[in-house]
């Protein structure tokens, strides 16, 4: 099979040149107007902001307050300004490293009829990762919670049924912490390979 | 005299997959049935969980390309495209034209292929089998494309960031406008053999039907959300790459009222919808492929300098390279929906955490919900309207 | 099934080596008759009921991943698996004889792969088709989830590799396996290790191969 045989044709254009036409990366959809409104109305539930996102085109977030995150979050979706009708996507993303080590959870919100997102994050403790449940507000939340629970470990509290979604049930540890040891053999089959 | 109403009927636990030829893939569903009613359907899934995200954070940017190949391995090139274009708004580098306009070429032909699959084995699953003949036949056809494009059929790590990984051949486009010509009288053909064979309508009409609010709470997008009579199509809503230069329609179902092609016992949101929208979105392809073919630059690189390196005398390949730290997230339209990809960016070659937002992950999340109450027979009606895919779900 | 009709002045001639007449449907008593007779050496019955049984390999559709598709796209309308006897897909395991394995085997899904493979009735054969199955493939060294080769669930009888094969591939690995049925003894059937061993060509490492590997991989076995 040639898939890495490059197939028979002309040699191969220049690499860009300066003055070709370049069409740059699609910008993002933040909505600045949902970021100072959740600030003016949960300034207190808001620890920790990048308003700015990096110049790059990474986006501009806001940390909540875990416990006011059902609040701000229910109010997200049903303001009609906003309307983030559409939970886009939920992740976890492990720091073991640094000053504060901690279990970021992400949350993309998205809306079918303002075209806008927004993205939320809440910082949970690593030994003791807690954040409280969204099924309530958004029902695709509830498995992405179950697969953030699976491969982080990060305990959703008031979720109706948090148990592992992807790996088998008897699996042991979350494989998506940075310190994850891989076992060494799963119901007798060898997993090791090197 | 005895009536349905007397007959006694007991609970029954019914195990459908997930080795089971109507669930695409390794699904599992536990229906527990009474009669010939689902009370309750509980999907499992993570039978093909292959660690997409462990993976992607072990290798570097352009090394984690293949294995988005692998999640949607139905439309393997919008994966590339939407993981690629992350990548690119991680780094805020530019594409060259030429590069846009092959991405589109190859995005929009993979969404034909793509469907044509869905529609297919849709047939297949509710009982006609040409159609499955009759497009897999088509489909061969756009998988050459691919193989003269790149070498491979299914899984192409083609588009890459910062471009695509080779330039066309010379014939490829005189290729591509022949196939455009060919296909939509055969679309015709499929709605003569499928779309509107009665039996077909009545195994697909006001079955299955998701109501608008219920496709959006539970995430659903694409043509699910579509076929709900929700016109929303990232292509035209927040549009990526360069679709806002082309023509063409974001589709959604609407009631034979308002579209007489629509059969009267359809009503927005059922299997039948879902499917409709797919048959029309693949002549919405076929318009946008033709507009890239008149416009698509002659000459012009197809790596930008910043992605490629230089191998030997006219060869480039994609580099390594560290986009600065930050996260993006970028979402494109998959040939199932909203496919997205969120990458944090430690500042090295690899990415710190990469995580999918797939589709059919919230496509399947709803089978729960609208399965409740309908007949058995009709879970697979519903199951293969939906349009999953495992290695997406369970990535 | 399709059959080949012979040209009128070429009467199907019972004198050819079986060997190339592989995949010729004998349609008439008298062809089959003659075709008996001349496997001078062979056992006709083996002969005979081999034929039979390569002529009908039934595969159980095991669609897992990507390489399902490709399977799928074998079995469908340029490939048509149908013109070597072993069109109908099978949707249980208690009425085919192949399991292809197309996708990766995940630590979830491999307590099933096992069940469905000791529903098969004996004889069966066992296709490992794309890298995944053979080794983890791709998710070799991350993939946390993944089975590094089914052979760690059940016995492989032929490996076809692609990530994912061809349908050219897999059309290959099924000749393999009805190449595998014809040489095998009814004698033997049921006795440990006496199936008959295939090979695609040259084996690649042609070195000395240790201790760890049994006498009988080593030899090239029927090219």
């Amino acid at each position: 099979m040639s898939g890495t045989a490059r197939p028979p044709g002309p040699p191969a254009a220049a690499v860009a040149e300066p003055e070709e036409p370049c069409t740059p990366p699609p910008g993002t959809r933040v909505s600045r107007d949902a970021l100072q409104a959740i600030q003016e109305r949960f300034g207190d539930a808001v620890l920790g902001a990048d308003l700015e996102g990096t110049p790059a085109g990474g986006d501009p977030w806001l940390r909540l307050d875990p416990r006011r995150l059902v609040e701000v979050c229910a109010w997200c979706r049903d303001d009609s300004r906003f309307a983030f009708d559409l939970l886009s996507l939920v992740s976890g993303v492990d720091y073991p490293e640094g000053d504060d080590k901690r279990i970021e959870v992400v949350y993309h919100l998205d809306s079918t009829t303002r075209n806008h997102w927004l993205v939320l994050k809440v910082w949970c403790d690593r030994a003791d990762a807690r954040v409280p449940s969204l099924t309530g507000v958004w029902p695709t939340a509830d498995w992405h919670e179950r697969e953030t629970w699976d491969l982080l470990g990060v305990r959703f509290e008031g979720h109706p049924h948090l148990a592992r979604i992807l790996c088998d049930p008897e699996w042991v540890g979350h494989p998506l912490r940075r310190d994850y040891v891989f076992p060494g053999e799963f119901r007798g089959i060898p997993c090791v390979t090197e | 005299m005895t009536t349905a109403r007397d007959i006694r009927t007991e609970e029954m636990l019914l195990n459908m997959g997930p080795q089971h030829p109507s669930t695409h893939g390794v699904f599992r569903v536990v229906i527990r049935t009474d009669g010939e009613v689902v009370l309750d359907a509980e999907p499992h899934v993570g039978y093909l969980h292959r660690c997409f995200e462990k993976c992607a954070e072990g290798n570097t940017y352009v090394g984690a390309t293949p294995y988005t190949d692998r999640l949607d391995y139905l439309s393997a090139m919008m994966n590339n495209l939407g993981y690629s274009l992350a990548v690119e708004n991680l780094m805020g580098e530019p594409v060259p034209e030429r590069a846009q306009f092959i991405r589109i070429v190859v995005a929009e032909l993979q969404r034909i292929a793509s469907h044509l699959l869905a529609i297919g084995t849709y047939g297949l699953d509710v009982g006609a089998i040409t159609p499955f003949l009759y497009c897999f036949r088509d489909r061969e056809k756009l998988l050459k494309l691919f193989e003269i494009v790149c070498g491979q059929r299914l899984n192409y790590n083609y588009v890459r960031p910062g471009g695509v990984a080779y330039d066309l051949t010379p014939d490829f486009l005189d290729r591509v406008r022949a196939f455009v010509d060919y296909f939509p009288p055969k679309v015709r053909e499929l709605n003569d053999l499928l779309s509107y064979n009665r039996i077909f309508i009545s195994r697909t009409a006001r079955v299955g039907v998701i109501p608008r609010e219920m496709a959006i709470g539970y995430g659903c997008t694409g043509p699910v959300l579509r076929g709900s009579g929700v016109r929303r199509d990232l292509r035209k809503d927040e549009p990526y790459c360069i679709y806002d230069r082309f023509d063409f329609q974001a589709l959604a179902a609407v009631p034979h009222a308002e579209d007489p092609r629509v059969p009267e016992e359809v009503v927005v949101g059922d299997c039948w919808s879902r499917y409709w929208v797919r048959v029309n979105e693949m002549l919405e392809s076929c318009r946008i492929v033709d507009q890239a073919l008149r416009g698509m630059p002659r000459e012009g690189s197809f790596l930008a300098r910043w992605a490629g390196a230089k191998l030997k005398e006219g060869r480039f390949t994609s580099k390594t390279f560290r986009p600065p730290k930050g996260e993006a997230y970028l979402k494109v339209e998959n040939s199932r929906g909203e496919l997205g990809f969120y990458i944090v960016s430690d500042g090295g070659t690899n990415p710190y955490r990469v995580k999918c937002r797939a589709p059919s992950f919230h496509n399947v999340s709803l089978l729960r919900e609208v399965s409740r109450g309908c007949m058995v027979a009709d879970m697979v009606a519903i199951i293969g309207s939906l349009d999953i895919v495992m290695g997406e779900v369970d990535r | 099934m399709t059959t080949d009709e012979p040209a009128a002045d070429a009467p199907m001639n019972a004198n050819l080596d079986p060997l190339t007449r592989e995949n010729i449907f004998l349609a008439r008593a008298e062809d089959l008759t003659n075709w008996l007779l001349s496997m001078k050496a062979a056992q006709p019955v083996d002969a005979f009921v081999n034929w039979s049984r390569k002529s009908s390999v039934w595969p159980m559709t095991f669609g897992l991943a990507c390489c399902a598709i490709e399977m799928m796209a074998t079995g469908a309308s340029k490939f048509d698996l149908d013109r070597f006897g072993s069109g109908p897909f099978r949707a249980t395991p208690r009425q085919s004889d192949l399991m292809i394995v197309a996708g990766t085997v995940t630590h979830k899904m491999a307590p099933r792969v096992k069940l469905l493979y000791e529903q098969m009735p004996e004889p069966k054969y066992v296709i490992a088709m794309g890298a995944c199955v053979i080794n983890g493939g791709p998710y070799y060294k991350y993939g946390y989830h993944v089975v590094k080769g089914v052979d760690l669930v059940v016995p492989v009888d032929v490996y076809c590799p692609g990530c994912p094969p061809r349908p050219e591939a897999l059309l290959d690995a099924l000749f393999l396996v009805q190449k595998k049925i014809r040489l095998e003894r009814i004698a033997d059937r049921g006795r440990e290790g006496t199936k008959p061993k295939v090979y695609r060509g040259e084996p690649i490492f042609t070195g000395d191969l240790g201790e760890d590997v049994p006498a009988a991989a080593r030899g090239a076995g029927e090219a």
